[in-house]
């Protein structure tokens, strides 16, 4: 098995040509696993080991994977594809970057190995690097560049104890590779010196390639996007801060913040779709909740870091694309809290609806929302909200009719279907060379040259889409098949299905109204809706009603509408509960509270019945939540009524009569 | 002549009246009136299909509020003349937002051969339980 590590594989591992480091599949053997915590979370360190040299490694985050799974332990074998090394506290480090395990596992050391930093000589020179450890690929620090310790010009005729015989000159007589230079070693030394000016991108570091051990890296990037100034005020303190997506060479992209004095500084200077260079910034693990860029980094600027315009920009795509195969695709997404979906779509723009002005129940902050309906060729459509700036520009941003390509947004199952959220950008696909290479950006338009976009699509969005997004007709089902297809049964949170009925039977005949006593308090966990029941002690100045869930007492309730009902279409009929918000609805906005008082506070009356009888045999689109639930030991089927919107007798009429056509 | 069942009557619209299928039946048509004043006994009808009819008004008045509301559309209950006129019987108000296209769709499906049995009382050739209102 010793044949299958490569021969010299850690000095090739320590070895770099022009700056490069890709080691392409050197073979060695992990004789050493040890865990570390840290600050980021578990961490491995290893030992490497091509039976002659022993280096120490530590495996990058992303490589964690193999050894908490089992699929690399001591002793296996590892070919690493990618890598780089770092310099910590005078000894050299090997980072994995890429690297997968052999099937073969000896089970012992092959070989006895020796450790390579003890190989050249003493290790005085090795302690005679200053304290900080220094990445390799600084490319604008002049004196970094001393620390390719590998570079191919040897520089001192008396390093030849060193099989590299790579080293710069050396102010001291050891010839350790692995020590870093003193000053003065660096002013001598005739290595090339890399300036950032040059246009060979080599000497920038590759966004694909950053890692939190790199303390000093240079990246040259578009700025893909830029946010708004945001203003956030907490117990610490308050400030300013905007952020920014930079895509670079490498085709990932990564998100940067500025803070503070560093908003005053950059946010004028840096524009959307212009090239920069940039230093100084810290690196950090991302916060996955927020970030929507490939990189499982992000950066955050000062002050102090160094950002300069860079005019050439030719190898930089204005986006990185990665579309999702079709809207179809979409639906089979399992959307989790933890794991947020984002995904590039190019389709067809459908409809526009009108932006519409919400407040925050949390902050009651105003924002915008518009709903946009994209279609593609795979006959399926899906909503895509727009907030705030994008919800104001929507009709330029997403005129109807054009191909667009909407980039980064969350999918989300808000509702029981898919829709698509906060997007990153949407651009138009006629003003990006880089989509109109695609095969599907021909696929796409000849398809809308044949169908006009205009055949009926099945909507994603249809069945669910949050914020009453009910279904097109061509979703709509009908009371029947709340049985035929056994809904309900599918999934534990329950089955959501869309259909027209007409009320039929209201159950209003409860004792004291069809309603029950909420509790008045607004914030969590009640939010107005946990029931309450009367105070023992209810005097006679007034009502006292107690909850159990926020433990408070109040001297009033708010009444809350619930309520069964039958709802009656051509293939049947079926019970479903009205809710509070759905029953408003279908009482014409009456709340229960304001009948309740129209009643006298006594049994209920006129007023009571009028608002129901007004009611009956009205004609909905129902959208309904159907769940099985055990009552009694028995498993029985409950339809909610979730959303519902009245009749519209002219659409549906032309919608008929399509279907009718089509017949 | 064609058969007309009882209570039952053919919905049409400009063309329609004019083709002579529906002469002497008892029709409905609906549409707007193009004008509030008549001419003579005689007043033109916009039909659904933007078509046009002659109503006349031997039998009927004009509807009241017809110069009020130039927006009203309303159903014309009558007897089609030979020349295709129609003889108002009645006028019933509908609304001021009917959608005409719509309107004038579902009346052909009710005329094509495939769908009329399910519409009952119009066409006149076919004989159906159903009533159309």
């Amino acid at each position: 098995m010793s044949h299958l590590i490569t021969p010299q594989g850690v000095r090739k591992l320590l070895e770099t040509k022009d700056g490069s480091r890709r080691s392409g599949h050197i073979t060695v053997q992990v004789i050493h696993i040890k865990s570390v915590p840290s600050a980021q979370g578990e961490r491995f360190r290893v030992v490497l080991s091509d039976s002659e040299n022993f280096v120490q490694g530590m495996m990058s985050s992303q490589m964690n994977v193999l050894i908490t799974e089992g699929t690399l332990t001591a002793m296996g074998l590892l070919s690493i594809e990618d890598h780089m090394f770092n310099e910590i506290q005078g000894k050299t480090i090997v980072i994995l970057l890429s690297a997968f395990p052999l099937n073969e596992n000896p089970g012992f050391k092959i070989g006895n190995p020796v450790d390579i930093s003890l190989v050249a000589g003493n290790t005085t020179a090795a302690n005679s690097a200053a304290a900080a450890p220094t990445p390799l690929y600084n490319s604008t620090n002049s004196t970094s560049t001393v620390h390719n310790t590998y570079n191919t010009k040897p520089m001192n005729t008396t390093s030849n104890s060193n099989a590299m015989n790579v080293s710069p000159t050396r102010s001291n007589s050891s010839a350790n590779p692995y020590g870093r230079p003193t000053t003065s070693a660096v002013s001598t030394a005739t290595a090339p010196i890399v300036r950032s000016s040059t246009t060979a991108s080599s000497n920038f570091n590759r966004i694909a390639d950053l890692n939190l051990y790199h303390s000093k890296w240079t990246i040259k990037a578009r700025v893909t996007n830029k946010s708004d100034i945001r203003t956030w005020s907490n117990a610490k303190g308050e400030g300013s801060l905007f952020a920014i997506s930079l895509l670079d060479e490498s085709g990932v992209d990564i998100r940067a913040t500025f803070f503070k004095e560093a908003v005053d500084r950059f946010y004028q200077m840096l524009q959307e779709g212009q090239v920069y260079t940039f230093s100084g910034g810290r690196l950090k693990v991302a916060n996955a909740q927020f970030n929507t860029c490939k990189s499982p980094h992000e950066i955050t600027f000062d002050q102090n870091s160094e950002i300069h315009l860079s005019s050439d920009s030719n190898n930089i795509q204005k986006q990185s694309y990665d579309f999702v195969e079709s809207i179809a695709s979409i639906e089979s997404y399992s959307v989790s809290p933890e794991r947020p979906i984002l995904v590039d779509v190019l389709a067809f723009v459908q409809s526009i609806g009108e932006p519409s002005n919400l407040i925050s129940k949390k902050k009651g902050q105003e924002f915008t929302k518009c709903e946009v309906v994209v279609v593609d060729d795979s006959q399926a459509q899906i909503n895509v909200t727009l907030w705030n700036e994008q919800a104001l520009k929507a009709s330029s941003l997403m005129p109807v009719n054009e191909l667009v390509a909407v980039c980064r947004a969350r999918v989300s199952d808000y509702g029981g279907g898919k829709s698509l959220s906060g997007a990153q950008a949407i651009v138009l696909a006629r003003n990006e060379p880089v989509i109109q290479q695609l095969p599907a950006y021909d696929r796409l338009l000849s398809w809308y040259k044949q169908t006009g976009g205009q055949a009926q699509a099945r909507s994603l969005s249809g069945t669910g889409g949050g914020f009453g997004g009910l279904a097109s007709f061509s979703d709509r089902k009908c009371i029947a098949d709340i049985k035929r297809e056994q809904l309900g049964y599918q999934t534990e949170k329950g089955d959501y299905i869309s259909f027209a009925a007409t009320v039929a039977f209201l159950k209003k005949d409860k004792e004291g109204g069809a309603w029950y006593p909420a509790c008045p308090n607004p914030e969590a966990p009640c939010k107005n809706m946990c029931k309450v029941t009367p105070d023992a002690s209810t005097t006679s100045t007034g009502e006292s009603w107690a909850c159990e869930r926020c433990g408070g007492t109040f001297d009033r309730c708010v009444r809350r509408w619930i309520f069964s009902a039958v709802v009656e279409d051509s293939s049947g009929s079926t019970w479903v509960t009205f809710f509070n918000e759905s029953a408003e609805v279908l009482l014409d906005g009456k709340t229960a509270d304001e009948i309740h008082m129209a009643s006298d506070g006594g049994t209920p009356s006129d007023p009571y019945d009028s608002a129901f009888a007004k009611a009956a045999y009205t004609e909905w689109v129902f959208k309904c939540k159907v769940k099985n639930e055990l009552v009694n030991e028995e498993l029985k089927r409950k339809t909610q009524v979730v959303a519902m919107h009245p009749m519209n007798y002219v659409q549906e009429s032309k919608d008929l009569l399509a279907a009718i056509n089509k017949f | 002549m064609a058969q007309q069942e009882d209570g039952g009557y053919p919905r049409l619209n400009g063309s329609m009246i004019c083709s002579g299928q529906y002469n002497n039946m008892i029709v409905s048509l609906v549409g707007q009136f193009a004008s509030a004043v008549p001419t003579g006994n005689t007043v033109e009808f916009v039909c659904c299909d933007q078509g046009r009819a002659t109503v006349i008004l031997d039998q009927a008045e004009l509807p009241e509020n017809l110069a009020a509301l130039p927006e009203m559309y309303y159903e014309l209950i009558g007897q089609v003349a030979e020349d295709g006129s129609l003889v108002l019987f009645v006028a019933r108000e509908m609304s001021a937002d009917m959608d005409m296209g719509t309107y004038n769709q579902m009346i052909q499906i009710q005329q094509n051969p495939k769908f009329m049995q399910y519409f009952g009382g119009g066409g006149g050739q076919m004989e159906s339980a159903m009533a159309t209102n």
